[in-house]
This record gives structure tokens, sequence and C-alpha cells, in this order.
């Protein structure tokens, strides 16, 4: 008969002493898990255990703990049939568990949740752990700190033994590598992979108990810690490898590992990769791995891991030039972060300098501090177009009628342009307020419910609190709630504001009729509203009213406190969502249609709507404040390949990137010119406006070429890619 | 003062260095058969029609003599059109576009002067191009003037046929030269641009002579003026005046008139493929065998 451990390790564990607290509990998941789930290695041989169970009823990943899958556990009654009390009992037990959580939390906010207007706190999240905790100190390190610890919270005697645990499971884990390689080299034949399993199993002789002596032992720490992380986001890779890097002579050793590691990488799901940076002295903390890890990512052109890298005031041409070298392969990567603004808007929120130049990303760009912080990644999402919507519709939502939103007054009575605007702003500071609420609901759920032992090793405060990572434990606990459609809301305003209240072409109620009407009927109203200035044009007025929503969202986020510990703040990133979030849009006075799946591109225009080229672009961003932002402020431009093919394309990048860096600007990204952008751009011009082509040494708009020369450039992008 | 400009484009990477905005004026002595900008030939503004965009609805009839309808198709009589720019408005489908209109250099300036931190960064500046910056002459050195005050450095691109008058005050203003040189027979320049350019080639050597920054270049037109001979000649001039420019390039041709021609209801006089890699690669093996450095602009 098998053996229950063997069959579920996790549910083995967490039902080992039911009387325990549901932390421990979790932490002893993870001790059974450790030392009877499957030792694997990734076909470059780098360690590559996932942390669930044989037959994937159950297991432990960064954004949920402990998670249990109902329908595989159901399977495994019927294959194991010994065990079918046992384990549907598993499955009452933690059905009933669940069912308290929901019951202890109910969601009061789901209405406007569901309206498309904001959600909040709907998931885990991404964290930047300190991998150089145990790559650089060894896990003996960290029991350390528990033992300095633990006597001072003796209520938390649970929490320091399930952070124990955790601290075992990777040990087991790393000597079960040890032996697996050991065996795996003895029958290997190539004389190459068996070398380098005898330097694995050599190098798990030390880590991770121990600190990493070179290069080799240094990533199979980092490969255990990956892994048991959910292969989420590495952080500062380039620092805290680098003790082991500069270790090790061998540069064949290294090129080899980092080789290994992107296909890793690439095989596998992973998130965000942070490089460079300068400390709070601003001195330039690039280093050799630095331009390691460009040459690697230009070698391989994978889209993954997301590969950040930090500029500042001080950043070396060289590694400018190496920067614009890797985006002319075309995959958008690095993107560019400015530690200039990033520091500023977090020591804004209290971070001191030692700590806020300490940032980096996780996910796709939100920012936390390397092992320091839990910054809620991202806790909920605000929609400012569907706000401007509520604000028309005095509250109603006008894509089904249903009263979701606060009365703020019929528009058809407004007077000026201003009362308008603060029926807007009104509506904008309730959705918000609702998203911080529902936000803290869930961060309490998952405070409560959902512990994070590892994690807890990793992030400085935990230990020395004895609180769990998602429970306050971090020394800084700030939330992220990011706005979504700025840009719709800031043109509509500005076109109500101009042919409504100052040209008075139309009035009020012309345009709330034309709007329910999703314009039908009133063509030459849709076009004159659609075609009124836009933001991204580098034209004030609009800029200004739409920097003027995005400030009142910031504003009204810093009131907020997280139930973490911390102030709410915000960012603007995307995503795809925003298509999602336009189809559950009304009509708007911007001339977007009802469910049109369009809404502005993170803090930049409307797709199309930003026809003056880049440097207009940059202008018109630079109108918000981005040291407001303490979440990833995403800023695409978008090039055409060839661009990056030149000494000139690249210089010129260089002063773009660097002139948007000096005014203000937080985050840039490149993304280049696919095939499918140029096919959708000749199908509907109207959302490419703004895309720039070289045609045999002109530039002009993609959307203004004639067929034959249309085809001409896709046929070439599509070479180039 | 006022000029007929037909656009403003910023984030121009190839029009001199840096990062440069260029403003199009309107009008041309010249008439290149090739022209890739014939919407700017005309020195007054010009009537853009897209019937792509065209759904013949007729709401751009109204009031409007210079328009009718056959068999439902719209019928444009360009002689009538006032260029009053009415239909651009009434169109809900943006197939008309009115291209050029009056502005005055200072206000020119304020849209150069928007994308001054990008110049500061990159060394760039602003490009007066067109049609032909010199057939405006007092408005283009007003603007290259405004902008050299601002702080701004300047560039025109020029065929060369201004006044001597015009290149000895845009010499004077520090102005870099985008020089066009077309083809050096004068007979065969007469028959492709219309005009002789005895006068081009001497405005040209007075400004080598003033020691001005140039920038040579020579749109290549296939089967036009890019036979072996043509690039001897034009290799035997370079050669002879090496010292005296920054860099000479190559500007292929392409096909990018021929499609706004249409719109602006005139026929291409030239109708050719763009210029292959196999032409581009004849006419660097062509230079390099006199000994000729050249660049391509791609």
């Amino acid at each position: 008969m098998t053996d229950i451990v063997k069959i579920d390790p996790f549910l083995y564990g967490y039902f080992l002493d039911e009387t325990l607290e549901h932390g421990e509990r979790v932490g002893l998941a993870l001790l059974y898990a450790s030392k009877n789930i499957e030792i694997k290695f990734s076909r470059r041989l780098l360690p590559e255990t996932a942390f669930e169970s044989k037959y994937g009823s159950s297991g432990y990943s960064p954004s949920e703990g402990l998670w249990v899958s109902d329908e595989n556990i159901l399977k495994l009654t019927e294959e194991f049939p010994e065990y079918r009390e046992t384990l549907n009992k598993y499955l009452r037990e933690l059905k009933l568990f669940k069912d308290k959580a929901k019951r202890l939390f109910c969601d009061s906010t789901e209405t406007l949740d569901r309206s498309g207007a904001e959600w909040g706190g709907g998931w885990g999240g991404h964290s930047n752990p300190d991998y150089g905790r145990i790559i650089n100190y060894g896990t003996d390190h960290i029991r350390s700190i528990i033992a300095e610890n633990r006597d001072k919270y003796p209520d938390e005697a649970w929490f320091y033994r399930s952070c124990s645990y955790a601290l075992d499971a990777i040990d087991i884990i790393g000597e079960r590598y040890r032996l697996s390689a050991l065996e795996k080299a003895e029958n290997c034949e190539k004389s190459d992979d068996k070398a380098f399993l005898l330097r694995v199993a050599k190098a798990f002789e030390t880590v991770p108990k121990k600190p990493a002596y070179d290069f080799t032992s240094a990533m199979c720490s980092f490969m255990l810690i990956f892994a048991l992380d959910g292969s989420d986001s590495p952080g500062r890779f380039d620092q805290y490898m680098y003790p082991a890097y500069s270790k090790t002579e061998n540069k064949e050793e290294i090129s080899d590992l980092l080789d290994r590691l992107w296909d890793y990488f690439h095989d596998h799901r992973s998130w965000n990769l942070c490089i460079s940076g300068s400390d709070e002295n601003w001195n330039d903390e690039s280093n050799r791995l630095t331009y390691d890890i460009l040459d690697i990512v230009r070698k391989k052109g994978y889209n993954t891991p997301n590969l950040t890298c930090r500029i500042h005031r001080n950043t070396p041409d060289k590694l400018w030039n190496a920067i614009a070298d890797t985006l002319a392969t075309g995959t958008g990567l690095p993107a560019l972060y400015n530690d200039d603004v990033v520091c500023a808007a977090l020591e804004k929120i209290g971070i001191p300098p030692e700590d806020s130049h300490d940032y980096c990303m996780n996910g796709c760009n939100q920012i936390d501090i390397l092992g320091k912080s839990h910054m809620g990644l991202e806790d909920g999402e605000v929609v400012f177009a569907k706000c401007l919507e509520f604000a028309l519709h005095n509250g109603v939502n006008a894509m089904n009628g249903e009263k979701v939103s606060i009365k703020t007054g019929d528009p058809r009575t407004f007077a000026t342009y201003e009362r308008f605007e603060r029926a807007f702003m009104d509506q904008l500071e309730y959705v918000t307020y609702n998203s911080c609420s529902s936000a803290n609901t869930y961060q309490h759920l998952r405070g409560v419910f959902e512990p994070h032992p590892f994690r807890s090793c990793l992030i400085e405060g935990c230990l020395e609190k004895g609180r769990d990572y998602r429970n306050g434990g971090p020394l800084y606990n700030h939330g992220q709630i990011l706005a979504e459609g700025i840009a719709d809301a800031g043109d509509s305003l500005y076109a109500v504001k101009k042919l409504v209240y100052d040209e008075k072409k139309y009035t009020m109620s012309e345009l709330i009729d034309a709007l329910s009407k999703n314009f039908e009927g009133y063509e030459q109203l849709h076009h004159d509203f659609k075609n009124c200035e836009k933001f991204g044009n580098d034209i004030e007025n609009v800029d200004w009213i739409t920097a003027r929503a995005l400030n009142r969202f910031f504003t009204v986020l810093k009131r907020n406190n997280t139930y973490r510990g911390g102030v709410f703040t915000g960012g603007c990133s995307t995503f795809n969502r925003a298509a999602g979030y336009g189809c559950q849009t009304a009509a708007l006075p911007n001339g977007k249609l009802k469910g049109e799946p369009l809404l502005a591109d993170s803090i930049a225009a409307t797709p199309g709507r930003d026809t003056n080229g880049p440097t207009a672009q940059i202008k018109s961003v630079l109108r918000y404040n981005h040291t407001d932002a303490c979440s990833g402020f995403v800023f695409q431009n978008k090039f055409e390949k060839k661009m990056f093919n030149s000494e000139k394309g690249k210089a010129s990048f260089i002063a773009l990137a660097k002139t948007f860096f000096s005014y203000g600007g937080q985050q840039y990204t490149v993304t280049v010119v696919s095939p499918k952008d140029l096919l959708d751009a000749k199908e509907h011009p109207d959302n490419h406006r703004n895309l720039i082509v070289r045609v045999g040494g002109y530039s002009d708009y993609f959307v203004n070429l004639n067929e034959a020369l249309q085809d001409n450039v896709i046929k070439r992008t599509f070479t180039e890619i | 003062m006022n000029g007929i400009i037909f656009n403003i484009q910023n984030f121009c990477i190839h029009d001199g260095d840096g990062i440069r905005t260029c403003v199009f004026l309107k009008g041309c002595p010249l008439r290149c058969i090739w022209c890739h900008n014939p919407e700017s030939l005309e020195k007054t503004p010009t009537l853009s029609f897209n019937k792509q965009k065209c759904s013949s609805c007729g709401r751009c009839l109204a009031g409007c003599s210079a328009r009718t309808t056959e068999n439902g198709i719209l019928k444009i009589n360009r002689e009538e059109c006032m260029k009053c720019g009415k239909c651009t408005e009434i169109c809900l489908n943006d197939a008309n576009e009115v291209i050029g209109n009056e502005m005055a250099a200072s206000k020119v300036l304020d849209e150069v002067i928007k994308d001054k931190i990008f110049y500061d960064t990159s060394g760039g500046g602003l490009t007066v191009t067109g049609g032909e910056p010199s057939y405006q002459p007092e408005f283009t050195l007003e603007l290259l003037a405004l902008a050299k005050d601002a702080g701004i450095s300047v560039a025109i691109e020029t065929c060369g046929i201004g006044s001597r008058e015009f290149y000895e005050k845009a010499v004077a203003l520090g102005t870099t030269f985008l020089y066009d040189i077309k083809c050096i027979d004068p007979e065969r320049h007469r028959k492709l641009t219309g005009s002789d350019n005895a006068h081009i080639i001497s405005n040209l050597l007075y400004l080598m002579d003033e020691g001005a920054d140039i920038i040579i270049r020579m749109p290549l037109i296939p089967d036009c003026n890019d036979s072996d001979e043509d690039i001897a000649l034009l290799a035997y001039f370079l050669n002879k005046n090496k010292a005296q420019y920054r860099y000479a390039e190559i500007m292929p041709y392409h096909t990018l008139g021929i499609g706004k021609s249409e719109k602006i209801g005139i026929n291409s006089p030239y109708v050719h493929e763009s210029a292959s890699d196999a032409d581009i690669s004849r006419w660097c093996s062509l230079f390099a065998s006199h000994g000729t450095e050249v660049r391509v602009s791609t």
C-alpha cells in the first residue's frame, strides 16, 4: 500500500496535528513536502523542483500559500480507495476553513467591482524576497535570526516554528539534490554533463545551509529559492550574485551557468529580473555581471524574464550603449526605470534613501524594496473612464442601467464646466476609496488565512517582529492601486469643456442623448468629439486636465491606510486588461463607442490618438508628477526595429530616454512594431494613427501610405523579426 | 512674417544631427519627375482627397461649387476649388484635407521650441525643408534667425536654386545645409527637374568657399539619374571638393509620392518600383570604385 505521505505530503503534513495554529500547519506541510516530493532536473540539469504534489492535488505557491485542488483530490479518492475517508475528511475540513474565511470577509463592494469600475485585493501577488540572505549567508544565518528574536514574542512561538520548518525544508531539498546529482552523474555518459552534476553535488555539500563559495554553488542556492518562491521575481540578481561571481575565476563557468539559467527561465515561467542601479550616494552599482546578463539576453532573444534596468544620474555611457544594443534584438527588453524618480517617490512615503535605493521590480513592473517590503502587488485597479461614465449618468452604469455609484447630479443641469469636473472627481474619489477598502478586506483575509513562512524568512522585519510576511511583518507595508483609462477620461473632460461649455457647439443634453444612443443618429457630433484635441500630443490644455485627474487619484490614495500598516499609493500599467475595461465602458465624449475594447495605454494616450510623434508623447506624460507613483508608472514608445539598426537611431533613442528621465520620467519601455500591429493598422487605421514607419530614407505615418507601400512595410517587418 | 507651411514633424532623426523638428514649406520652383512630396509643389494650399475613405454620402456637396456626383461617385473640379476647407469639417470620414496653411514665423517657432529639451540632449534642432525653403526666402530667414536667438541650432534642406543673397544670409546664421545634387550633367538636369543646374552648383561652391557646414544628398532614381556616367560625374565632383562637405548620402527612390499624387489629383510623371537592394549595392560599388565615400539613407 502506498503511504499517504507519498500521495500528498502537503496535506499529510498539514493534518498531522489539527490542534496547531494554521500557520504552523502550513510550515509542517512544507516540511513533509520537502521530504517526499519528486526531485527533478531541468533539461540543462539545473534543480527545478515544483512545489506541488505528484498528483496536483495540493501545493504551495507564493500567491496563495498552501493551495488545494478539490477536483484532483476527488480523483485521488478513486485511485486510492483505501484513503477515501482520509482524503474526504481533508476536503471537508479545508472547505469549512474556506467558508469561514468567506463569512468573515464578505465582499461588500461587489456591484461596483462587477461594473468594471474597480477591483481590490483579488489575488495574492508578487514579491521580492532577499535571495542574498540564503545565497550569501545561508539558512543557518536565518536560524540565528530566529534564535535571537523568538523569545521576545512567546505568543508567536508557532510562527517561528513554522519558519524553522520552511528553512529545514529547503535544507532537506538541497541534501536530496546532492544525492540525486551524484546518482545521476554515475549513470551519465556525457562527460560534460557528468562533470557539471558532480559540481552541483559538491555545491550542495555547502549550500543552502552555508554561504555560497562560487558561482555554481550560488546558482544552486538560487534555484532552490526560486522554485520555493513559485518562480516569481529574482529581483536584483546582479547585486546579490556578485560576491559569488567575483570569487569565480573561470569565465566559461559563469557564461555556461547563465546560459543554463536563461533556458530555464524560458522553459518555465519567470517574472522580473532587475539589473544595475545606484546606492544612496548615487554611485553606480552596475558590475561585470550586469553586462554578462545583457549579453545573454541579447544572445537568447527570449522575452522572459521581464528584464528591468535601473538608470540614474550617473549611469555610464557604456551601459546606455549596451542597453540600446539589447533593445535592437526587438524583444523590448530591458525596461528602464529612473532611480532619480522612483527613489524620490519612495522617500515621499517615508522609506529612507538607504532602502529606497534597494528597490526592484516584481511581476510586470510593480515596485518593492528587495527583501524589506510587501507593497501589495497589486492591490487593485480604478478605471477612470468608467468614473467619467458615472459622472455623465449620475452614478448609473450606462451599460445596463444599474445604479452602482454615488449620485453626483444630472450634468444636464450643470451651468459650468467646473461643476462637471467636480462630479467626475467625486466619482473618482468614491470608486478609489472602494478599491482601497476592498483591497484591505482581502489583505486581512490573506493575512489571517494565507500565511507565508518561506517569504517571512527572506523579508526583513518578519522574524524581527514575529509577524508573517502577509500580516504586517515586513519593514514596509504599503499598497498599490493602479489607474486605468486615464487619458480616455482626460480627453472626454476636455471635449466637454471645449465643445459644450467654451464653444457651446453642443448642449450637455445633446451630448448625453448621443452617448446614450451610442452616437447613432449623431454622426456629426461624434465626428466633432472624436476629432477634438487629445492627450499625448503636447497640447497643454488637454494634458493639464488629464494630469489633474491623476493627481486627485494619488491624493485620495494617500489618505487611505493599508490593513498591513502602510499607506496606499498608485501607479499605472494596463497590461492587456485595458481592452477588457473598454468592453465594460459605455460611449464617452472622447468618441469611444459603447463596449469598444479600447482604453488608454497605461499613462500614455488612447491608442492611435497621439499623432505628434514620440517627443510630443513624452512631453505630455511629463505633465503628470511621476514622483507620486510608487508602483510601475508605465510609458511605452513604439518604434520600428529598423531604428535600432543604425548608430544614429540608437543615439536618438538614448537621447530620448535621457531627456525623459532628466525631466522627471519614471519608467520607459520600448516596444518594437510587429507585423501584427501593421496588419491591424491596415484594417483599423484609426487606432494606429500614431504609427511612424521609415520608407526609403523618409519617415511617414503608416496609415498615410498607399496600400502597395503598406504591404511592402509589412513584408519587411515579417523578415526582420 | 507669414509663410505657407504644410507640416511640422517632430522626432526627425535622419535630417541632420540629433533629434530634429522639420518644418515643411509649400512651394518649389523645380519639377523633379520623381518628387516624393508632390503636395508641396504649389506655393498655395492644395486640396488632398482620399477616395478610399470617401463613402460618396454627398454631405460635402452642400455649398461647394467644385463638387458633383456622377453615378453616385464624387467628382471634384479642382479648378473651382477655393480651398476653403469646409469639406474637411463636414466629411465624417476625414477624406478631405487642405494641405498648407499660413503661419507666422513666430507661431512656427512656438511649435518648434516645444522640443527644445530633446535638441539639447541630442545635439539636434530645427530643419527647414519643403518644398523648397529658398522659395520663401524671407520667411525662412526669419524663422532661422528666431530659432537661433532661442538657442536652437538650424539646418535647411535645399535644392540650391535660391538667390545668392539667401544663402549668404543663411550661412551667416550658422545654418547647416542639407544640399541636394540631383544630376551633374546640365542638360539632363533640365530634363529631369525643369531647370538648369549651373546656379545650383555655383551656390554650392559658394557655400563651400564660405566654409559652411554641408551635407550632400543625392536622390538616386533608377533609370533616371543613376547611369554609370551619372555616378562617375557625381563621384568626380565629390572627390574634387572632398574637404568641403561633412559627408554625402544617397537617397534611394521610393514610391511614397505616387499615393500622394493620386490624392491631389495629378499624375505622377515617373512611375517605377522603389529602388531595390541590387540598385543600392550597384550605386555603392560604383562610388567605391571611384574612391568616393557615401552613406545610404535607409
